[in-house]
Protein backbone atom coordinates (compact mmCIF):
# COMPACT_ATOMS: atom_id res chain seq x y z
CA UNK A 1 0.00 0.00 0.00
CA UNK A 2 1.55 3.56 -0.81
CA UNK A 3 1.64 5.84 1.92
CA UNK A 4 1.72 9.20 -0.52
CA UNK A 5 -2.05 9.40 -1.49
CA UNK A 6 -2.68 9.45 -5.25
CA UNK A 7 -2.72 13.72 -5.08
CA UNK A 8 0.58 13.47 -3.14
CA UNK A 9 2.22 11.59 -5.48
CA UNK A 10 0.94 13.71 -8.37
CA UNK A 11 2.24 16.77 -6.19
CA UNK A 12 5.39 15.55 -5.47
CA UNK A 13 6.28 14.08 -9.16
CA UNK A 14 4.59 17.47 -10.62
CA UNK A 15 6.19 19.95 -7.93
CA UNK A 16 8.92 18.20 -6.54
CA UNK A 17 8.06 19.11 -2.81
CA UNK A 18 5.05 18.45 -0.38
CA UNK A 19 3.44 19.70 2.92
CA UNK A 20 2.08 18.31 5.21
CA UNK A 21 0.00 20.44 8.06
CA UNK A 22 -0.24 19.94 11.24
CA UNK A 23 1.58 16.94 11.79
CA UNK A 24 2.51 17.28 15.41
CA UNK A 25 0.18 18.14 18.19
CA UNK A 26 0.79 21.17 20.41
CA UNK A 27 2.40 18.91 23.45
CA UNK A 28 4.74 17.48 20.41
CA UNK A 29 5.86 20.43 19.06
CA UNK A 30 6.65 22.04 22.58
CA UNK A 31 8.59 19.57 23.73
CA UNK A 32 10.87 19.54 20.39
CA UNK A 33 11.11 23.27 21.12
CA UNK A 34 12.13 22.47 25.02
CA UNK A 35 14.83 20.43 23.53
CA UNK A 36 15.98 22.83 20.52
CA UNK A 37 16.01 25.45 23.17
CA UNK A 38 18.52 22.91 24.83
CA UNK A 39 20.22 22.23 22.73
CA UNK A 40 20.38 25.71 21.52
CA UNK A 41 21.50 26.58 24.83
CA UNK A 42 24.36 23.97 24.75
CA UNK A 43 25.79 24.79 21.40
CA UNK A 44 26.24 28.78 22.69
CA UNK A 45 28.10 27.89 25.62
CA UNK A 46 30.61 25.69 23.93
CA UNK A 47 31.76 27.45 20.52
CA UNK A 48 33.83 24.19 19.62
CA UNK A 49 30.65 22.04 18.68
CA UNK A 50 29.96 22.18 15.09
CA UNK A 51 27.67 24.66 13.02
CA UNK A 52 27.37 28.20 11.12
CA UNK A 53 28.00 30.94 13.47
CA UNK A 54 26.74 34.15 11.50
CA UNK A 55 24.97 37.28 12.65
CA UNK A 56 21.91 36.56 10.09
CA UNK A 57 22.29 32.39 10.14
CA UNK A 58 23.13 29.74 12.76
CA UNK A 59 23.27 26.05 12.35
CA UNK A 60 23.70 23.51 14.79
CA UNK A 61 24.97 20.75 12.73
CA UNK A 62 24.06 17.53 14.12
CA UNK A 63 21.47 18.20 16.15
CA UNK A 64 20.72 14.18 16.69
CA UNK A 65 23.95 14.39 18.63
CA UNK A 66 22.13 16.91 21.42
CA UNK A 67 18.60 14.50 22.16
CA UNK A 68 17.20 11.11 22.31
CA UNK A 69 13.78 13.34 21.31
CA UNK A 70 15.13 14.34 17.63
CA UNK A 71 14.84 10.50 16.27
CA UNK A 72 11.27 10.40 17.33
CA UNK A 73 11.38 13.21 13.96
CA UNK A 74 13.63 11.07 11.79
CA UNK A 75 11.15 7.98 11.34
CA UNK A 76 8.15 9.74 12.66
CA UNK A 77 4.87 7.49 11.43
CA UNK A 78 3.23 10.52 9.30
CA UNK A 79 6.46 11.70 7.79
CA UNK A 80 8.94 9.12 7.14
CA UNK A 81 6.57 6.19 5.38
CA UNK A 82 5.79 8.90 3.02
CA UNK A 83 9.88 9.94 2.56
CA UNK A 84 11.00 6.70 2.50
CA UNK A 85 8.32 5.83 -0.39
CA UNK A 86 9.89 8.93 -2.37
CA UNK A 87 13.79 7.72 -1.33
CA UNK A 88 13.29 4.20 -1.75
CA UNK A 89 14.13 1.43 0.91
CA UNK A 90 17.76 2.02 1.20
CA UNK A 91 17.11 5.31 2.91
CA UNK A 92 19.48 6.50 5.16
CA UNK A 93 20.34 10.14 6.80
CA UNK A 94 23.23 12.44 4.98
CA UNK A 95 22.73 15.44 7.67
CA UNK A 96 21.02 17.08 9.99
CA UNK A 97 20.80 19.98 11.80
CA UNK A 98 18.82 22.76 13.27
CA UNK A 99 18.32 26.24 11.44
CA UNK A 100 18.13 29.44 13.57
CA UNK A 101 17.80 32.74 10.97
CA UNK A 102 16.99 36.16 12.64
CA UNK A 103 15.34 38.91 11.52
CA UNK A 104 17.18 41.36 9.49
CA UNK A 105 19.63 38.92 7.70
CA UNK A 106 19.77 39.66 3.98
CA UNK A 107 20.00 37.02 1.58
CA UNK A 108 21.15 37.50 -2.00
CA UNK A 109 19.32 36.28 -5.47
CA UNK A 110 22.53 34.37 -5.47
CA UNK A 111 21.22 31.96 -3.08
CA UNK A 112 19.55 29.75 -5.07
CA UNK A 113 20.71 26.60 -5.41
CA UNK A 114 20.00 22.67 -5.48
CA UNK A 115 21.20 20.51 -2.81
CA UNK A 116 23.05 17.65 -5.26
CA UNK A 117 24.36 19.96 -8.39
CA UNK A 118 27.63 20.94 -7.42
CA UNK A 119 27.78 17.60 -4.59
CA UNK A 120 26.73 14.66 -6.40
CA UNK A 121 28.47 14.14 -9.94
CA UNK A 122 27.91 11.66 -12.16
CA UNK A 123 23.63 11.59 -11.89
CA UNK A 124 21.59 12.57 -14.13
CA UNK A 125 19.61 14.29 -11.58
CA UNK A 126 16.42 15.34 -13.75
CA UNK A 127 15.25 11.56 -13.39
CA UNK A 128 16.79 10.14 -9.73
CA UNK A 129 16.16 10.64 -6.75
CA UNK A 130 19.39 11.02 -4.57
CA UNK A 131 18.76 13.48 -2.05
CA UNK A 132 15.13 14.35 0.06
CA UNK A 133 15.66 16.93 2.46
CA UNK A 134 12.74 17.26 5.43
CA UNK A 135 12.04 20.53 7.15
CA UNK A 136 10.16 21.03 10.25
CA UNK A 137 9.50 24.05 11.45
CA UNK A 138 9.45 24.33 15.42
CA UNK A 139 7.74 28.39 14.83
CA UNK A 140 5.43 30.32 12.51
CA UNK A 141 7.18 31.19 9.51
CA UNK A 142 5.16 33.54 7.77
CA UNK A 143 5.79 34.31 3.82
CA UNK A 144 8.21 37.20 4.95
CA UNK A 145 9.83 35.50 7.60
CA UNK A 146 12.17 33.34 5.89
CA UNK A 147 10.08 30.97 4.73
CA UNK A 148 12.05 28.60 2.24
CA UNK A 149 11.65 29.36 -1.59
CA UNK A 150 11.39 26.76 -4.03
CA UNK A 151 10.75 26.99 -7.57
CA UNK A 152 8.11 23.76 -8.55
CA UNK A 153 8.94 21.75 -11.08
CA UNK A 154 12.73 21.95 -11.20
CA UNK A 155 13.75 18.97 -9.83
CA UNK A 156 13.01 17.85 -13.35
CA UNK A 157 15.46 20.75 -14.96
CA UNK A 158 18.17 19.43 -16.81
CA UNK A 159 21.96 21.25 -16.19
CA UNK A 160 21.26 23.17 -19.31
CA UNK A 161 17.98 24.95 -18.52
CA UNK A 162 18.99 28.65 -18.22
CA UNK A 163 17.89 30.31 -14.57
CA UNK A 164 17.38 33.70 -14.38
CA UNK A 165 19.86 35.70 -12.18
CA UNK A 166 18.07 37.62 -9.37
CA UNK A 167 18.82 40.32 -6.91
CA UNK A 168 16.88 39.20 -4.13
CA UNK A 169 16.15 35.58 -3.85
CA UNK A 170 11.89 36.37 -3.71
CA UNK A 171 12.19 38.21 -7.28
CA UNK A 172 12.72 34.34 -8.86
CA UNK A 173 9.56 34.04 -11.24
CA UNK A 174 7.33 31.48 -10.60
CA UNK A 175 8.87 30.62 -7.14
CA UNK A 176 6.58 29.81 -3.87
CA UNK A 177 7.16 31.22 -0.46
CA UNK A 178 6.61 27.96 1.67
CA UNK A 179 5.04 29.35 4.60
CA UNK A 180 4.28 27.21 7.48
CA UNK A 181 3.14 26.63 10.87
CA UNK A 182 5.02 24.80 13.77
CA UNK A 183 3.92 21.41 13.38
CA UNK A 184 3.85 21.21 9.86
CA UNK A 185 6.50 19.63 8.01
CA UNK A 186 7.55 19.82 4.23
CA UNK A 187 10.38 17.85 2.17
CA UNK A 188 11.42 18.54 -1.07
CA UNK A 189 13.62 16.73 -4.00
CA UNK A 190 17.27 17.24 -3.81
CA UNK A 191 17.35 18.72 -7.25
CA UNK A 192 14.17 21.42 -6.63
CA UNK A 193 15.89 25.12 -6.89
CA UNK A 194 15.31 26.75 -3.67
CA UNK A 195 16.88 29.17 -1.31
CA UNK A 196 16.31 30.59 1.93
CA UNK A 197 14.18 33.74 2.36
CA UNK A 198 14.55 36.93 3.48
CA UNK A 199 13.12 37.37 7.10
CA UNK A 200 11.68 40.28 7.12
CA UNK A 201 9.33 39.96 10.23
CA UNK A 202 10.06 39.65 14.01
CA UNK A 203 10.60 36.28 14.74
CA UNK A 204 13.41 34.30 13.89
CA UNK A 205 13.26 31.28 11.96
CA UNK A 206 13.44 27.82 14.23
CA UNK A 207 13.69 24.80 11.46
CA UNK A 208 15.18 21.14 11.98
CA UNK A 209 16.19 19.60 9.13
CA UNK A 210 17.15 15.91 8.69
CA UNK A 211 18.42 15.20 4.51
CA UNK A 212 17.87 11.71 3.45
CA UNK A 213 19.75 9.66 0.66
CA UNK A 214 20.96 6.45 0.13
CA UNK A 215 22.47 4.07 1.96
CA UNK A 216 24.93 3.86 -0.32
CA UNK A 217 26.20 7.14 -0.13
CA UNK A 218 28.28 8.38 2.62
CA UNK A 219 27.45 10.63 5.61
CA UNK A 220 27.90 14.25 5.35
CA UNK A 221 31.31 15.33 7.01
CA UNK A 222 30.67 15.37 10.53
CA UNK A 223 27.70 13.49 10.86
CA UNK A 224 29.16 10.43 11.33
CA UNK A 225 26.84 8.76 14.40
CA UNK A 226 28.67 9.35 17.51
CA UNK A 227 29.01 6.01 19.86
CA UNK A 228 26.12 7.72 22.18
CA UNK A 229 23.70 8.17 19.12
CA UNK A 230 24.77 4.73 17.30
CA UNK A 231 23.17 3.35 21.05
CA UNK A 232 19.76 5.45 20.28
CA UNK A 233 19.74 3.31 17.25
CA UNK A 234 17.33 0.34 18.71
CA UNK A 235 15.76 -0.42 15.50
CA UNK A 236 16.93 -2.27 12.35
CA UNK A 237 15.63 0.65 10.93
CA UNK A 238 17.13 2.96 12.71
CA UNK A 239 20.51 1.45 12.00
CA UNK A 240 20.33 2.09 7.92
CA UNK A 241 18.85 5.47 9.24
CA UNK A 242 22.16 5.93 10.95
CA UNK A 243 24.47 4.12 8.44
CA UNK A 244 25.28 1.39 10.43
CA UNK A 245 24.16 -1.21 7.50
CA UNK A 246 25.44 -2.51 4.71
CA UNK A 247 26.05 -0.07 2.11
CA UNK A 248 25.44 -2.36 -1.06
CA UNK A 249 24.53 -6.05 -0.45
CA UNK A 250 21.90 -7.45 1.83
CA UNK A 251 18.36 -6.55 2.46
CA UNK A 252 17.29 -3.29 3.52
CA UNK A 253 15.71 -2.56 6.69
CA UNK A 254 12.08 -3.00 7.35
CA UNK A 255 10.37 -0.29 8.49
CA UNK A 256 9.52 -0.41 12.41
CA UNK A 257 7.32 2.74 13.47
CA UNK A 258 7.36 4.36 16.60
CA UNK A 259 3.01 4.20 17.01
CA UNK B 1 44.91 18.15 -22.23
CA UNK B 2 42.18 15.58 -22.15
CA UNK B 3 43.70 11.98 -21.57
CA UNK B 4 41.01 10.51 -23.66
CA UNK B 5 41.55 11.06 -27.59
CA UNK B 6 38.29 12.09 -29.29
CA UNK B 7 38.03 8.74 -31.10
CA UNK B 8 38.81 7.09 -27.66
CA UNK B 9 35.98 9.24 -25.57
CA UNK B 10 33.80 8.75 -28.68
CA UNK B 11 34.12 4.82 -28.65
CA UNK B 12 33.12 4.91 -24.90
CA UNK B 13 30.68 6.78 -25.36
CA UNK B 14 28.90 4.44 -28.20
CA UNK B 15 30.17 1.17 -26.65
CA UNK B 16 30.25 1.37 -22.79
CA UNK B 17 33.94 0.55 -22.68
CA UNK B 18 37.10 0.88 -24.07
CA UNK B 19 40.43 -1.47 -25.22
CA UNK B 20 44.04 -0.21 -24.25
CA UNK B 21 46.25 -2.83 -26.07
CA UNK B 22 49.52 -1.40 -24.77
CA UNK B 23 48.70 0.16 -21.47
CA UNK B 24 51.60 -1.65 -19.69
CA UNK B 25 54.90 -2.01 -21.30
CA UNK B 26 56.61 -5.39 -20.64
CA UNK B 27 58.62 -5.01 -17.64
CA UNK B 28 55.57 -3.24 -15.76
CA UNK B 29 53.88 -6.09 -16.62
CA UNK B 30 56.39 -8.62 -15.41
CA UNK B 31 56.92 -6.72 -12.10
CA UNK B 32 53.06 -6.94 -11.55
CA UNK B 33 52.34 -10.11 -12.22
CA UNK B 34 55.30 -11.12 -9.88
CA UNK B 35 53.53 -9.40 -7.41
CA UNK B 36 50.27 -11.49 -8.22
CA UNK B 37 51.60 -14.65 -8.13
CA UNK B 38 52.94 -13.28 -4.70
CA UNK B 39 49.45 -12.10 -3.60
CA UNK B 40 47.90 -15.48 -4.76
CA UNK B 41 50.45 -17.45 -2.59
CA UNK B 42 50.17 -15.73 0.16
CA UNK B 43 46.16 -15.88 -0.06
CA UNK B 44 46.50 -19.92 -1.00
CA UNK B 45 48.29 -20.12 1.75
CA UNK B 46 46.05 -18.84 4.35
CA UNK B 47 42.11 -19.70 3.97
CA UNK B 48 40.70 -17.52 6.48
CA UNK B 49 42.41 -14.45 3.61
CA UNK B 50 38.92 -12.69 2.34
CA UNK B 51 38.05 -13.97 -1.29
CA UNK B 52 35.97 -16.47 -3.82
CA UNK B 53 37.09 -19.60 -3.92
CA UNK B 54 35.18 -21.53 -6.20
CA UNK B 55 35.88 -23.97 -9.06
CA UNK B 56 34.17 -21.51 -11.38
CA UNK B 57 36.32 -18.10 -9.87
CA UNK B 58 38.80 -17.44 -7.58
CA UNK B 59 38.84 -13.67 -6.48
CA UNK B 60 41.18 -12.68 -4.23
CA UNK B 61 40.00 -9.52 -2.38
CA UNK B 62 41.35 -6.31 -1.53
CA UNK B 63 44.42 -6.43 -3.53
CA UNK B 64 45.38 -3.76 -1.91
CA UNK B 65 46.40 -5.34 1.26
CA UNK B 66 49.19 -7.67 -0.76
CA UNK B 67 51.75 -4.63 -1.60
CA UNK B 68 52.06 -1.13 -2.45
CA UNK B 69 52.56 -2.20 -6.18
CA UNK B 70 49.01 -2.74 -6.37
CA UNK B 71 48.38 0.93 -4.29
CA UNK B 72 50.74 2.81 -7.04
CA UNK B 73 48.33 0.71 -9.80
CA UNK B 74 45.49 3.00 -8.76
CA UNK B 75 47.02 5.91 -10.01
CA UNK B 76 48.74 4.67 -13.42
CA UNK B 77 49.70 7.06 -14.86
CA UNK B 78 48.19 6.01 -18.80
CA UNK B 79 45.12 4.39 -17.31
CA UNK B 80 43.86 6.61 -13.95
CA UNK B 81 43.66 9.74 -15.99
CA UNK B 82 40.84 8.29 -18.53
CA UNK B 83 39.12 7.43 -15.61
CA UNK B 84 39.28 10.79 -14.02
CA UNK B 85 38.54 12.26 -17.45
CA UNK B 86 35.51 10.00 -17.37
CA UNK B 87 33.63 10.37 -13.86
CA UNK B 88 35.03 13.66 -12.56
CA UNK B 89 37.18 14.91 -10.35
CA UNK B 90 35.41 13.55 -7.71
CA UNK B 91 36.17 9.95 -8.73
CA UNK B 92 37.68 7.58 -5.66
CA UNK B 93 38.11 3.63 -5.30
CA UNK B 94 35.22 1.40 -4.55
CA UNK B 95 36.53 -1.70 -4.76
CA UNK B 96 39.78 -3.56 -5.91
CA UNK B 97 40.23 -7.73 -7.02
CA UNK B 98 42.52 -10.30 -8.49
CA UNK B 99 40.22 -12.57 -10.74
CA UNK B 100 41.56 -15.82 -11.50
CA UNK B 101 39.24 -17.82 -13.77
CA UNK B 102 40.33 -21.36 -13.36
CA UNK B 103 40.50 -23.29 -17.14
CA UNK B 104 37.34 -25.20 -17.70
CA UNK B 105 35.41 -23.13 -15.53
CA UNK B 106 31.39 -22.42 -17.07
CA UNK B 107 28.96 -19.46 -16.44
CA UNK B 108 25.37 -19.83 -16.56
CA UNK B 109 22.97 -17.09 -17.25
CA UNK B 110 25.52 -14.60 -15.55
CA UNK B 111 24.54 -11.36 -17.27
CA UNK B 112 24.69 -8.11 -14.96
CA UNK B 113 25.02 -5.03 -14.64
CA UNK B 114 27.40 -3.45 -12.15
CA UNK B 115 25.32 -0.68 -11.37
CA UNK B 116 22.00 -0.77 -11.00
CA UNK B 117 20.52 1.52 -8.16
CA UNK B 118 16.05 1.89 -8.26
CA UNK B 119 16.49 5.91 -7.54
CA UNK B 120 19.37 6.60 -10.19
CA UNK B 121 18.60 7.41 -13.76
CA UNK B 122 21.17 4.94 -15.16
CA UNK B 123 21.16 5.50 -19.20
CA UNK B 124 22.46 8.89 -18.38
CA UNK B 125 23.98 8.91 -15.25
CA UNK B 126 28.15 7.25 -14.86
CA UNK B 127 28.54 6.43 -11.24
CA UNK B 128 30.94 3.73 -11.23
CA UNK B 129 34.08 2.88 -14.04
CA UNK B 130 35.35 -0.14 -13.92
CA UNK B 131 39.33 -0.99 -14.99
CA UNK B 132 40.62 -4.59 -15.99
CA UNK B 133 44.49 -5.29 -16.58
CA UNK B 134 45.22 -8.16 -18.55
CA UNK B 135 47.75 -10.12 -16.90
CA UNK B 136 48.03 -13.29 -18.70
CA UNK B 137 46.90 -13.41 -22.29
CA UNK B 138 43.15 -14.38 -23.05
CA UNK B 139 42.52 -16.44 -25.72
CA UNK B 140 39.27 -16.62 -27.56
CA UNK B 141 37.59 -18.76 -25.36
CA UNK B 142 39.83 -17.95 -22.69
CA UNK B 143 36.69 -16.80 -20.63
CA UNK B 144 37.27 -13.00 -21.30
CA UNK B 145 34.62 -10.95 -20.18
CA UNK B 146 31.54 -10.38 -22.79
CA UNK B 147 30.23 -7.58 -23.32
CA UNK B 148 26.89 -6.04 -25.14
CA UNK B 149 28.54 -2.73 -26.41
CA UNK B 150 25.50 0.22 -25.95
CA UNK B 151 24.24 -1.21 -23.02
CA UNK B 152 25.00 1.50 -20.49
CA UNK B 153 22.73 3.46 -22.57
CA UNK B 154 19.82 1.10 -22.93
CA UNK B 155 16.84 2.33 -20.78
CA UNK B 156 15.81 0.65 -17.71
CA UNK B 157 14.36 -3.28 -18.47
CA UNK B 158 15.06 -6.72 -18.56
CA UNK B 159 17.58 -7.78 -20.89
CA UNK B 160 18.06 -11.10 -22.26
CA UNK B 161 20.43 -13.71 -19.81
CA UNK B 162 21.20 -16.48 -21.62
CA UNK B 163 22.43 -19.49 -20.61
CA UNK B 164 26.00 -19.75 -22.48
CA UNK B 165 27.24 -16.15 -22.21
CA UNK B 166 28.65 -16.13 -25.80
CA UNK B 167 25.20 -16.48 -27.03
CA UNK B 168 24.19 -12.95 -25.98
CA UNK B 169 23.37 -11.40 -29.51
CA UNK B 170 25.76 -8.06 -30.58
CA UNK B 171 27.90 -9.23 -27.81
CA UNK B 172 32.13 -8.48 -27.78
CA UNK B 173 34.86 -11.01 -26.50
CA UNK B 174 37.55 -9.37 -24.78
CA UNK B 175 40.10 -11.78 -25.75
CA UNK B 176 43.15 -9.85 -25.50
CA UNK B 177 47.21 -9.32 -24.77
CA UNK B 178 48.56 -9.49 -21.26
CA UNK B 179 49.25 -5.87 -20.58
CA UNK B 180 45.90 -4.47 -22.49
CA UNK B 181 43.85 -2.95 -20.17
CA UNK B 182 39.97 -2.09 -20.55
CA UNK B 183 37.02 0.41 -18.95
CA UNK B 184 33.99 -0.51 -18.76
CA UNK B 185 31.09 1.33 -17.50
CA UNK B 186 29.28 0.16 -14.47
CA UNK B 187 26.12 0.53 -16.23
CA UNK B 188 27.68 -1.71 -19.08
CA UNK B 189 25.86 -5.15 -19.21
CA UNK B 190 28.14 -7.67 -19.06
CA UNK B 191 29.23 -11.27 -17.92
CA UNK B 192 32.40 -13.26 -17.35
CA UNK B 193 32.91 -15.60 -20.61
CA UNK B 194 33.31 -19.00 -20.43
CA UNK B 195 37.03 -20.53 -20.19
CA UNK B 196 37.09 -23.62 -22.53
CA UNK B 197 40.82 -23.24 -22.59
CA UNK B 198 43.73 -24.80 -20.80
CA UNK B 199 44.73 -21.83 -18.88
CA UNK B 200 43.63 -19.48 -16.43
CA UNK B 201 42.33 -15.58 -17.04
CA UNK B 202 44.07 -13.11 -14.80
CA UNK B 203 43.13 -9.75 -14.30
CA UNK B 204 43.61 -7.18 -11.65
CA UNK B 205 40.43 -5.11 -11.55
CA UNK B 206 39.73 -1.49 -10.17
CA UNK B 207 36.13 0.09 -9.98
CA UNK B 208 36.18 3.48 -9.48
CA UNK B 209 33.11 5.58 -8.53
CA UNK B 210 32.95 9.03 -6.53
CA UNK B 211 33.46 9.85 -2.91
CA UNK B 212 30.00 10.77 -2.14
CA UNK B 213 29.68 6.98 -2.22
CA UNK B 214 30.57 4.15 -0.09
CA UNK B 215 33.29 1.98 -0.53
CA UNK B 216 32.29 -1.24 -1.64
CA UNK B 217 31.20 -4.12 1.67
CA UNK B 218 34.32 -5.63 2.98
CA UNK B 219 36.44 -3.29 1.10
CA UNK B 220 36.94 -0.75 3.62
CA UNK B 221 40.56 0.08 3.42
CA UNK B 222 42.81 -1.02 6.79
CA UNK B 223 45.17 1.48 8.21
CA UNK B 224 48.49 -0.20 6.76
CA UNK B 225 46.75 0.51 3.40
CA UNK B 226 45.69 4.71 4.81
CA UNK B 227 49.19 5.11 5.33
CA UNK B 228 50.16 5.04 1.77
CA UNK B 229 48.10 8.29 0.87
CA UNK B 230 51.01 10.21 0.27
CA UNK B 231 48.97 12.91 -2.22
CA UNK B 232 46.03 14.44 -1.94
CA UNK B 233 44.42 12.38 -4.86
CA UNK B 234 45.21 9.56 -3.06
CA UNK B 235 43.63 10.50 0.07
CA UNK B 236 40.42 10.92 -1.84
CA UNK B 237 40.83 7.68 -3.67
CA UNK B 238 40.69 5.71 -0.42
CA UNK B 239 37.90 8.09 1.06
CA UNK B 240 39.94 10.09 3.58
CA UNK B 241 38.35 13.17 2.19
CA UNK B 242 35.59 15.18 2.78
CA UNK B 243 32.81 13.10 0.37
CA UNK B 244 30.82 16.84 -0.50
CA UNK B 245 33.59 18.93 -0.23
CA UNK B 246 36.15 20.07 -2.49
CA UNK B 247 38.13 17.60 -4.93
CA UNK B 248 41.51 17.05 -4.25
CA UNK B 249 43.80 18.34 -7.14
CA UNK B 250 45.31 16.62 -9.55
CA UNK B 251 47.75 17.19 -12.62
CA UNK B 252 46.97 17.38 -16.24
CA UNK B 253 47.73 14.20 -18.00
CA UNK B 254 50.59 15.48 -20.46
CA UNK B 255 52.21 17.07 -17.12
CA UNK B 256 52.10 13.55 -15.93
CA UNK B 257 53.14 11.83 -19.25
Amino acid sequence: MSALSAAQRLAWEAQGYLRVEGVLSAAGIAAFRAAADDAEARWRRTPEMPGCRMPEFEEIEAILEYNPLFFDLVDHPRIFPLVREVVGPDIQLLDHAYYITPPGGVVAGTAWHTDVGRRILGVYHARSTMMVRVMIPLEDVPEDGGATLVLPGSHRFTPDVPVPGVQVPEEMPGCVRLACRAGDVYFFHGNVLHSPGNNRSTTTRRMLLFNYGHRWMRMWKGHEPSSWLQSQAATPMRRQLLGLWRGYYGPNAEPTLTP
Amino acid sequence: MEALTQAQRFFFETNGYLVIEDALPPGELARLRAACDEAEALWRADPRRRGVRRPDLEQVIAILEYGPLFVEMLEHPRIFPMIRELLGPDVMLLDHDYFITPAGATIHRGWHYDENFPSVYHPRSRLMVKVFYVLQDIDWNGGGTVILPGSHSYPPGQLPNPDVPEDMPSSVRMALPAGAAYLMAGRTYHCVGNNLTGVERRLLIYTYGHKWMKVWDGYEHPAEVLAQATTPMRRQLLGMTDPYGPNAPYPEAAEVA
